[in-house]
Formats: C-alpha cells, structure tokens, sequence
C-alpha cells in the first residue's frame, strides 16, 4: 500500500535519478542538458502532484458545504520554473553550439584533451 | 486562475521572470551573433553558402500538402492562443502559455515557408523589440500605480473602481508577459534556425 500510494514519489525519484546520472556520466554536452532537463521535469511533477487534492476544485469560493479547493500556489511556482528551465536550456544550447565551433567537438574528454587548462 | 495568482500575490515574481527570460534572450544572442557588427545591424550572421537555395523537389514549400495544411492551421492556432491568453483569469492559461502556442504557429510558417518568409514576415529587428516591450510594459503597470499612490504592482489603484482594476491590471500585466515570451521564442528561435552551418575552426 505504501508502494502504491507513493506511487508518484516512486516516478519523481526515478526520473530525478535518471536526470542526474545523465547529467554527470555522459560526456556529451546535449546529452548532460537532456538530462539537465529530465531532473527540472521531475521537480516539475513532484509540485504539480503535491498542489492537486483528490476531488479538489479550482479555489474559487463556491457556496457548498464540504468542498475541498486544490492549492494553486505549487502550480503558479512551477510555471515560474518551467519558464526558468526553458531559459536555462536556451543558453546552454547557444554556450553548446558555441564550444563546437570553437573547438569541433561536444564530447566533454575530447574538449579535456584540445583544452588542458579546463 | 493560476494566472491571476501569478500576475497579483506573486506580482513581483513574475515581473522577474520575464526578465530573467529576456536576459537569456540576451545571453543565447551575445553568444550566438559573436560579430559585433552583426549584432548592431539586427541581423544573426547568415553564412554564405547557407543561403542558397537547396535543390528543387528538396524545398519545404514545394510540398502541397504541408503548405496547405500549415495554412489552414495557422490562424486556428493563433485564435487558441489568443483564447488562452483571455480565458486565464478564469480557467486554465495565460500569457506564458498563450506566446507559446502563438509562437508555435510562427515557428511552423518558418518550418513550411522558410526562414527568409519568416523574417519578411516578422523582421528580426522588430522581435527584439517585442521582447523588450513586454518587460517594459509589466515594468510600466508598476511604476504607473507606484504614481498614483499605492505600491508597486498595486493594480487596486489604477482605476476608479478597485474590482475593475484589478483586471484591467492583470490583463495588462498579461500582455505584457505575451509579447515577451513571443518575441523571446520566436528570437531564440531565428537565432538558432539562423545559423545553418557551423565552421569549425581549424
């Protein structure tokens, strides 16, 4: 029952973890922003999961007894986050075509052997 | 709703969110149009070999389908976006979400027609003017009821009545996040589109 109740921790888990090795064990640059941006998706969805209330409405005042309204705050931090993350990505891709032209290469062990001062 | 969150309790943080997106406009230009002289003249460096014209049968809009039906979809996606960007006091939407789809039509046109169709259409120069407008147009609303005597972001005293003010401000804080983020897509878009072919220094 823990297993399956948490089952959208289990998911935010995986795929941060997937993210993060990504990130650290390829040497590719595009690979490390793909990954880079697997880990942003799971931060994504561990908020987005937590603000939704089962049966929750949108929180506008309603004349009802026994109404339950989801939290819109964790879903307006990550729109503020996703906006974040797509900036992110866009830089790292310019700095990513920018280093292949300078050096020919994306590989991050080829960059190590042109550039020993890295 | 989570708009009017967005643009009235986090009001300041949404105003800088535009700017952090603009200025990663500005970071992918910089590195992106490295010629200064480029750069001054609003223009993204065009290589050119890159400009010639491919072969014919190989160009995009010599294919009836696609061009047809990017034509028939283009202005239903800019209505959509143009739907999300006003329902989002009420429903799900926004301005983020709305210039995104908006610049989803454009960047389509700009698949289909051709980059040089896109930028007759939609100069370069007056993109990046668009995505200095919005910031400046969120900025502005603040400013404008720091006049009139309230705080900074302070919509309730834009107007005479304090409801309609609050919409009215919303909507224009709206806006202006709309036209950032297109121009800001539709830009980081040329930029990278622009550079058809990448010379490797020997």
């Amino acid at each position: 029952m823990i297993v399956i109740g948490h089952f959208i921790y289990w998911v935010v888990i995986f795929l941060m973890m997937l993210g993060f090795y990504t990130l650290i064990a390829r040497g590719n640059l595009v690979k490390k922003l793909i990954g880079l941006s697997i880990f942003q998706a799971s931060v994504f969805l561990l908020y987005i999961a937590t603000g939704k209330i089962i049966d929750g409405t949108a929180p506008i005042l309603v004349e009802r007894p026994g109404v339950v309204y989801s939290n819109p705050i964790p879903h307006v931090l990550i729109l503020t986050a996703i906006v974040v993350g797509v900036a992110t990505i866009a830089v790292g891709l310019a700095l990513t075509v920018r280093i292949k032209e300078a050096f020919g290469t994306i590989e991050e062990d080829e960059l190590h052997e042109k550039d020993e001062s890295f | 709703m989570v708009t009017s969150v967005l643009a009235s309790y986090r009001g300041y943080d949404t105003l800088g969110e535009t700017t952090v997106i603009f200025t990663a406009l500005v970071g992918a230009l910089l590195l992106l149009t490295g010629n200064p002289a480029a750069w001054r003249a609003f223009v993204p460096p065009r290589p050119a070999t890159g400009s010639s014209p491919p072969p014919e049968g190989e160009r995009m809009d010599d294919r009836v389908i696609l061009r047809v039906g990017a034509k028939m979809m283009i202005p239903f996606i800019l209505l959509f976006a143009l739907y999300v960007q006003f329902h989002g006091d009420y429903g799900p939407g926004g301005g983020f979400q709305a210039a995104v789809i908006a610049a989803t039509a454009f960047i389509l046109y700009a698949l289909v027609f051709g980059l040089d169709a896109a930028k007759l259409v939609l100069p370069p120069g007056v993109v990046y003017v668009t995505a200095a407008l919005g910031v400046l147009i969120f900025a502005a609303v603040g400013v404008a009821a720091l006049l009139q005597g309230g705080r900074f972001l302070e919509y309730a005293v834009l107007l005479e009545g304090s409801k309609d003010a609050q919409v009215a401000g919303i909507m224009l804080v709206e806006l202006g996040v709309l036209v950032t983020v297109f121009g800001v897509m539709v830009a980081i878009f040329y930029v990278f589109a622009g550079r058809t072919r990448i010379q490797v220094r020997p």
